[in-house]
């Protein structure tokens, strides 16, 4: 390892993650302008297998004018997945409407944690700021949540691979909206669908340059067509993400850009 | 990779080729006759020291566009917007008046019809900065320039910078510049550290998201002191 080599994270693969239906390939690169000026990968990511039955990803990524966005990134992401697990424990929703309920406390949980942080370290809130990506995925339903850029990418059964959650961004490429933002529960954009989803992409913006047209938001398919198809034979989660993050690290990628970038993969283990 | 054939192979995925992101820079230059000399000089080195400070840096200077329109005899827009891997600098020479007025409201129309272009072409980019260095004061109507200026950086749509050289005079700059960045004064002539400043600090803002507050680099290499 030298001294410009990336941080990489990588989830470590659950037992149960193993043992149920889905593959999960994923991680967060730390970006080269990062290493240039020592700041730490702010993109965080977590995920998990709830009751075998529910698949709860999240992705966030830490803006960098914000002093902990790195602590922000984590907490918010994974507080996130551990609110979605903690609910359907007690309750699955059965309705377009509960569901995006759901979504939608799972954003204000996750931002009231990041507050009691800031509260409890007496910084302010927006010395966390982080974007936020949720996303559920249930035999027959697809429900996801977002506030900032970034986006998520699916591959349904019946109408192939489209953008189910685009960046959000004001004029300005380096202007988002955070999670910590006043009124934030109306700018994030919650979905809730009946889909039989094949596969599903969650990623930070880093990887967004590289794999989405930024002329018309649509996903660039020869990018996301051999991850895809690649998952179902997927044993080893860890090497495959190994190889993911390696990938990320690149010349090919960085290349393109420099920020810190994540990405999720999550595709149906082959039966 | 010591793998013969892994069962996933990231680096089959082919990247999109999305055109790189953009962070338009306009310089407006003071080019009147009491730029004559030595400020001239000073100041066509100052650009090579900008270009060549952009240029150590490979995606920065496919991110940096620059453009500068000059005022004096004539206001001219010298050079169009350029991404700085491309730049080479005009040498400028200095005689007549300062028409800055008319020079501000060039660079705003300039600026707009680029976001129009960046728009059309799904180019995504960064607020644009405008840099205004003069060694003087308007000699034409800067009032409504002036006042035009401040209501686009009050909406958030440039970054507006006044430098003064020499004996400009900064009670009118100061009625230029954006209420809460009030002019600079330039050490002497020492335009270079000035460049290398506004290349760092374009770098900074067009690295990567780094959120709507960019902490820019300390401007004590190139500014003078005052109490």
């Amino acid at each position: 390892m030298t001294a410009d080599q990336p941080e990489i994270i990588l989830h470590p693969i659950a037992p149960e993650l193993t043992a149920s239906k889905w593959v999960v390939v994923g991680a967060s690169v730390q970006g080269t302008s990062h290493i240039k000026i020592s700041l730490p990968c702010q993109d965080s990511h977590a995920y998990k297998v709830v009751n075998d039955s529910a698949l709860v990803a999240a992705v966030a990524d830490g803006l960098g004018s914000a002093v902990y966005s790195q602590v922000g990134a984590q907490l918010a992401a994974a507080s996130a997945v551990a609110y979605i697990e903690q609910e359907l424990a007690k309750a699955i929703p059965s309705d377009e409407a509960s569901w995006i309920q759901l979504v939608r406390d799972c954003f204000l949980s996750a931002c009231a944690q990041l507050e009691a942080e800031a509260q409890k370290n007496q910084d302010a809130l927006r010395d966390y700021s982080t974007t936020l990506i949720v996303a559920i995925l249930m035999a027959d339903w697809l429900v996801t949540g977002h506030i900032g850029d970034g986006a998520v990418v699916v591959l349904l059964e019946d109408t192939g691979l489209g953008l189910i959650s685009a960046p959000q961004n004001e004029e300005y490429v380096n202007v988002t909206f955070p999670l910590t933002m006043p009124d934030m529960e109306n700018v994030a954009e919650f979905k809730a669908c009946q889909a039989k989803v094949k596969a599903l992409a969650l990623m930070s913006d880093g990887m967004q340059h590289v794999s989405i047209h930024s002329a018309d938001n649509t996903p660039h398919q020869p990018f996301f067509e051999p991850l895809f198809r690649q998952l179902p034979g997927v044993k080893d989660m860890h090497k495959a993400s190994q190889n993911l993050a390696d990938f990320m690290a690149s010349d090919q990628i960085c290349s393109h850009t420099d920020d810190d970038k994540t990405l999720l993969l999550i595709g149906l283990q082959r039966v | 990779m010591s793998d013969e054939s892994p069962e996933f192979d990231a680096k089959v995925a082919s990247v999109a080729e999305n055109p790189e992101q953009r962070c338009p820079c306009m310089m407006l230059l003071d080019v009147s006759g009491s730029m004559d000399g030595a400020p001239i000089s000073q100041l066509n080195a100052g650009l090579i020291a900008f270009r060549d400070s952009i240029q150590k840096n490979e995606l920065a200077s496919m991110r940096v566009e620059v453009a500068i329109i000059t005022f004096g005899k004539v206001v001219e827009l010298k050079q169009d917007f350029i991404t700085v891997d491309q730049f080479n600098p005009p040498v400028l020479s200095a005689r007549g008046g300062t028409p800055m007025g008319q020079a501000i409201n060039m660079a705003l129309d300039k600026l707009e019809e680029r976001k129009q272009i960046y728009k059309k072409a799904g180019i995504s980019y960064f607020r644009p900065w405008v840099f205004l260095i003069t060694d003087g004061e308007p000699t034409d109507e800067w009032h409504t320039a002036a006042t035009r200026i401040q209501a686009v950086e009050e909406r958030k749509g440039v970054t507006f910078f006044v430098v003064g050289v020499d004996r400009a005079n900064l009670t009118t700059l100061a009625q230029i510049a954006p209420k809460n960045r009030p002019p600079t004064k330039l050490n002497g002539l020492d335009f270079a550290p000035m460049f290398v400043w506004l290349s760092s600090s374009l770098g900074k803002v067009s690295d990567s998201k780094i959120g709507a507050q960019v902490a820019l680099p300390p401007t004590t290499d190139w500014t003078t002191i005052t109490a």
